[in-house]
């Protein structure tokens, strides 16, 4: 099912914008004016990835350095180990909107 | 939809300033030219010390000329600690070159090196925890000067690779070394070797003096320049705490000491954004000074300061060097020996 994040022009421009939404967190991203959405936190240890630096298509965690290609979730540079899961996003009505599957348990784990 | 949800992350309990967060992304900005002209400089002193050890073969001016080559030598650890943490260059393929050569240089792995280091600054000085933190408060006078002198560091360091390449991960190294690496490892670790028994064989087979000369005697007669300046980073300073100005140093050094030490005298700094490059420290100390206790102001001070500590905790076990923290909302630690 379709999900709305936030507004879109909440998410700046080759930057990242924290967003949490029934209590998960992600990043929701515009680079080269595409929309990407991964989860909130880092692979290797417990980071918020939208503390961290975006370098064209890559995040970076703010912790350790990690790095993860935006689009596709792969890893780009250690220690990240683990890809980041990446979401199929929609602009609908000025707002940002993911796919995730109801019947799929996986996702960025539910905040504290 | 809540904007700035709680969430324990490895940062939530260590103190941060308070700084804008467009000025912080600024800051984090990545160039290739400042680790270039720092690289530059860094091997045109090689290039200078090196001439001198050329020309001074067969006088005793080999002995300073060796020493002040190997000095210059040792501050591999700087760029090889820059590019461990990514920062180094913007070309990603630049950084992983220059991490592997400078690295060779020092003697570590690239991987062991990026994991250790990174398990440092997520337990930065928390006894037992933090994998590079090798010795704890009290410090003892011998282990000040083994640190300072560097040699103590080889022979471990030695036996690491020689077990890496042997396949062979320490239980306590697991903790920090995700399974998936160790193949990686244990491979860098047999190319480290072997790039050194080639030197060696070099000299024995070229009955040369060339690798003896320029790589390996150098790095052991001049390990003490970087080791003063790794030394001053947390020695003395209080541990198990969760705020990087109280177990952290920051120091003012020289234009020269700087860009051999990559800016490494910004380690409060560091520590608290390891994603802001080495040429922005001085910018992000700019940013914060208010809120960071007053720096070292010099090498020698620093120094001073851990060999007054180190006699204040012979007195009192419990003693550390304290920086007191600016404002009346950053209180003092319980114990301390004062700047």
């Amino acid at each position: 099912m379709w999900v709305t994040l936030c507004p879109v022009d909440r998410v700046p421009d080759d930057d990242v914008v924290e967003v949490s939404c029934d209590g998960k967190l992600y990043c929701a991203y515009r680079i080269a004016g595409q929309h990407y959405v991964t989860d909130g936190l880092c692979t290797h240890q417990v980071a918020r990835l939208a503390e961290g630096y975006v370098l064209d298509d890559i995040i970076e965690c703010p912790m350790h350095n990690g790095r993860f290609h935006i689009p596709t979730g792969r890893v780009e540079g250690p220690p990240a180990c683990e890809p980041l899961r990446t979401y199929r996003v929609r602009v609908e009505k000025d707002e940002l909107e993911i796919w995730i599957d109801p019947t799929s348990s996986s996702g960025p784990p539910p905040l504290q | 939809m809540a904007s700035t949800p709680s969430v324990d992350t490895v940062k939530s309990a260590w103190w941060e300033p308070r700084i804008d967060r467009a000025v912080l992304k600024g800051l984090m900005k990545r160039s290739d030219w400042p680790g270039l002209y720092f690289l530059g400089v860094w091997v045109g002193l090689l290039l200078v010390t090196g001439l001198a050890i050329h020309f001074s073969r067969g006088t005793w001016w080999v002995a300073p000329a060796v020493i002040a080559y190997g000095v210059v030598l040792g501050f591999a650890y700087a760029p090889s600690h820059e590019c461990a943490h990514g920062t180094a260059f913007r070309t990603r393929w630049l950084n992983e070159a220059v991490l592997w050569i400078s690295s060779f240089i020092w003697g570590e792995s690239p991987t062991h090196r990026r994991f250790a280091h990174s398990h440092h600054h997520t337990y930065t000085w928390h006894w037992k925890v933090d994998a590079q933190m090798g010795y704890s408060n009290p410090v003892s006078l011998r282990t000040y000067l083994g640190d300072v002198i560097g040699l103590v560091e080889f022979l471990p360091r030695l036996k690491l690779t020689l077990r890496h390449a042997r396949g062979r991960i320490l239980e306590r190294e697991r903790v920090y070394l995700p399974e998936t690496q160790v193949p990686t490892l244990v491979r860098e670790a047999r190319i480290l070797l072997a790039g050194y028994l080639a030197l060696l064989a070099w000299a024995v087979i070229g009955q040369t003096w060339v690798p003896l000369l320029y790589f390996f005697i150098p790095r052991f007669a001049g390990a003490f320049g970087v080791f003063l300046f790794i030394t001053s980073q947390h020695m003395a300073m209080n541990q198990n705490v969760y705020d990087h100005r109280l177990n952290s140093r920051s120091m003012t050094n020289s234009w020269l000491s700087r860009v051999l030490y990559w800016n490494m005298n910004y380690h409060i700094e560091h520590h608290l954004y390891p994603s802001v490059p080495f040429h922005a420290l001085p910018a992000l100390n700019a940013a914060i000074r208010d809120q960071l206790p007053e720096p070292s102001p010099s090498l020698l001070a620093a120094h001073l300061e851990i060999l007054r500590t180190i006699a204040a905790q012979r007195r009192d076990p419990s003693a550390f060097a304290c920086h007191p923290l600016p404002g009346a909302a950053s209180a003092p630690p319980s114990s301390g020996t004062g700047a």
